[in-house]
């Protein structure tokens, strides 16, 4: 037998009161080093496993604004409380990435960071306040002549794009606003893995061009702040290598688009009727551990020949010319209406339980949006599956669809639910989902949507 | 010895008609034999399940760390793992600690360390039936003991404590 052994030197701010002190800021995230194998255990939060040791480092932050906290870069092993004071009351604890809402400008908070000790490891995390409510808009900056003029953008100032913004531009990159306006004849162009953080409105002018490449993202943190769009606002979605017949399940981020527009080359575009859906008997004997969203006569299903992308609903589409076509991707654009924005209602339709009321939704915004945030807001949703393709369509399995739609095909991957962090490290995933794909979205640090297609 | 069954009993004498030196049933260890003596051994089996039977014999040589007198010193370090090998079939055992079963043999090896930090040691690479046992001194008080992988929490650097020297105890249920 071979065992190891190394010593760790107790980090300074094991105990609450040698807190280490973060000068948080709302320009930028400040990144932590968190090593807690010199830590010891202090207290338990109250969304640990009291029988787990879990080592804690401590810290503490005055808030520079009135808003939220993030905190970022954490696992499903690691947990972040937040207290009002050491010894105090604690005011929220989670796993994983996470925010807490509602803290109080000039206050100082006390933050525990605490990883199982069986999971202990170097992990830096980071942490960065946001205003709420937003700034007013201070001041004006231009883009002119490839420089900001007088200087760079930020959440309290109008940016006025003078001559075209490429974000992919070395040098010039993603940038936060209070307001954006594009002259004539202006492209502003938002690249893969980009941003453009805007506090209010947007006005895109008759010959200008609003353009959200794949996978870029534009977010206004206003509700109730639009884009005008007299001009041209696109949102570019590239599908991933499609097979022939294989589907995914899209939404719109434009709130006028239609089926006839951005789907206008797809030969099959379906919706979900949530009420007509019964769980296949079949389907739930043969995989009696595995989520089961066949239905017992495919009526919960409906071609949709015509008509408008209803925001947040999610349309199963198949992008190819017919059922032969594939092998390759598929360039999506979105650019009917506008840009949607603020809260989307959606009628979530509850029929029994939970298990005969899966409800199929599109991400409605031209961004990333966060699954962890998503179900913490929507307290009607208590889970989100995502899924992929995992056999090629069969006639073997059950269902009473044929070969050229049948869900067997799909591979249901976990669920990252309320406590997603919490079950998965007891493990209980594994044996819960009969195919799950390992555990791909629920180790990721941020279970980003990103673009607009549940894959 | 292995493969005996649980029916089946082995018994070591040191002579013909001489002194019984161990007896047990199912596979086990007999201690402290002494190189180039001759000593007897007798299989037994309870007559209502006699059978064919084969078994498996092997000698390990003592480890020269099986008392904590004679433990092995390690160096550890902050900047990397230490990885020591340790093969518990050559041990005997010295003495029970909090987290073993008392009716369990469980064979220890001994080492020393000495704390390069004030901090923890964390200990990786360890079985389920393993136990890592950490003494302020050799014969003194046990600070901490867990099963399979784990960490000793608030060991002090050497020239802080009078008990610079850390022990731990490894141990096994055979």
């Amino acid at each position: 037998m071979n065992f190891r052994l190394q010593a760790f030197e107790a980090i300074p701010n094991d105990q609450c009161v040698d807190k280490e002190t973060i000068a948080l800021e709302t320009a930028n995230y400040t990144e932590t080093t968190l090593d807690l194998r010199g830590a010891t255990e202090s207290i338990d939060s109250s969304c640990e496993t009291a029988s787990n040791v879990s080592l804690d480092g401590w810290y503490e932050f005055e808030m520079p604004v009135d808003g939220s906290v993030r905190v970022t870069n954490i696992n499903g092993f690691t947990t972040a409380t937040l207290y009002d004071s050491c010894g105090g009351t604690e005011i929220s604890c989670d796993f994983n990435n996470t925010t807490f809402f509602n803290l109080a400008v000039g206050t100082t908070y006390t933050l525990r960071m605490a990883n199982t000790s069986t999971f202990a490891d170097l992990r830096d995390f980071k942490i960065r306040a946001f205003a709420a409510p937003l700034a007013a808009c201070a001041a004006t900056v231009e883009f002119i002549g490839g420089v900001w003029v007088p200087n760079a953008p930020d959440i309290t100032t109008n940016v006025i794009l003078r001559n075209n913004y490429d974000t992919t531009t070395p040098g010039l990159g993603s940038f936060s606003a209070c307001s954006v306006s594009l002259d004539n004849n202006v492209t502003l162009s938002i690249g893969s893995g980009d941003y453009v953080e805007v506090g209010y409105d947007i006005n895109v002018p008759p010959t200008a061009i609003l353009d959200i490449l794949h996978e870029g993202s534009i977010v206004q943190r206003d509700g109730s702040s639009v884009t005008t769009n007299n001009g041209t606002v696109r949102v570019r979605k590239t599908t991933p290598f499609l097979r022939p017949r294989d589907l995914m399940i899209m939404g719109s981020p434009m709130d006028l688009e239609t089926r006839n527009g951005v789907y206008n080359n797809a030969f099959l575009v379906l919706f979900h009727t949530t009420a007509n859906f019964v769980p296949n008997t079949d389907v739930a004997t043969m995989f009696p551990l595995a989520e089961n969203f066949m239905d017992d006569n495919k009526d919960n299903w409906t071609c949709y020949n015509a008509g408008p992308i209803h925001v947040g609903e999610g349309y199963v589409v198949r992008p190819q010319s017919g059922y032969l076509d594939g092998n390759t991707t598929y360039d999506l654009v979105y650019d009917e209406g506008t840009l949607n924005n603020g809260d989307i209602p959606f009628n979530v339709v509850f029929n029994n339980d939970k298990n005969d009321s899966p409800n199929f939704l599109g991400n409605p915004y031209p961004s990333a949006i966060n699954a962890d945030d998503f179900i913490r807001t929507n307290s009607m949703i208590d889970e989100v599956y995502f899924w992929e393709h995992l056999t090629k369509p069969s006639n073997s399995l059950p269902g009473p669809i044929s070969e050229e739609l049948q869900y067997g095909r799909f591979l249901y991957v976990q669920s990252c639910g309320r406590d997603c962090g919490r079950i998965r490290s007891h493990g209980r995933y594994a044996a819960r989902w009969e195919y799950c794909y390992g555990a791909r979205f629920c180790d990721q640090s941020e279970y980003s949507w990103n673009g607009h297609v549940y894959e | 010895m292995t493969s005996i069954g649980s029916f089946e009993t082995v018994a070591l004498f040191d002579s013909c008609g001489g002194t019984g030196i161990t007896c047990f049933y199912d596979d086990g260890f007999v201690y402290n034999l002494v190189k180039d003596a001759t000593y007897i051994m007798r299989m037994g089996q309870v007559s209502g399940f006699t059978t064919d039977s084969s078994f498996d014999i092997q000698a390990f040589e003592s480890l020269p760390n099986d008392e904590y007198v004679d433990r092995e010193t390690l160096t550890i370090t902050t900047a990397n793992y230490l990885e020591t090998s340790v093969d518990v079939r050559r041990v005997t055992e010295s003495i029970d600690t909090s987290c073993e079963t008392p009716g369990n043999t469980n064979l220890d090896a001994w080492y020393e360390f000495e704390m390069p930090v004030d901090g923890n040691v964390r200990v990786t690479g360890i079985g389920g039936f393993t136990n890592i046992t950490v003494y302020d001194s050799c014969g003194g008080t046990e600070i901490s003991c867990f099963i399979d992988d784990g960490f000793f929490y608030n060991l002090s650097e050497s020239q802080n404590y009078t008990m610079g020297l850390v022990w731990f105890k490894c141990s096994q249920t055979r």
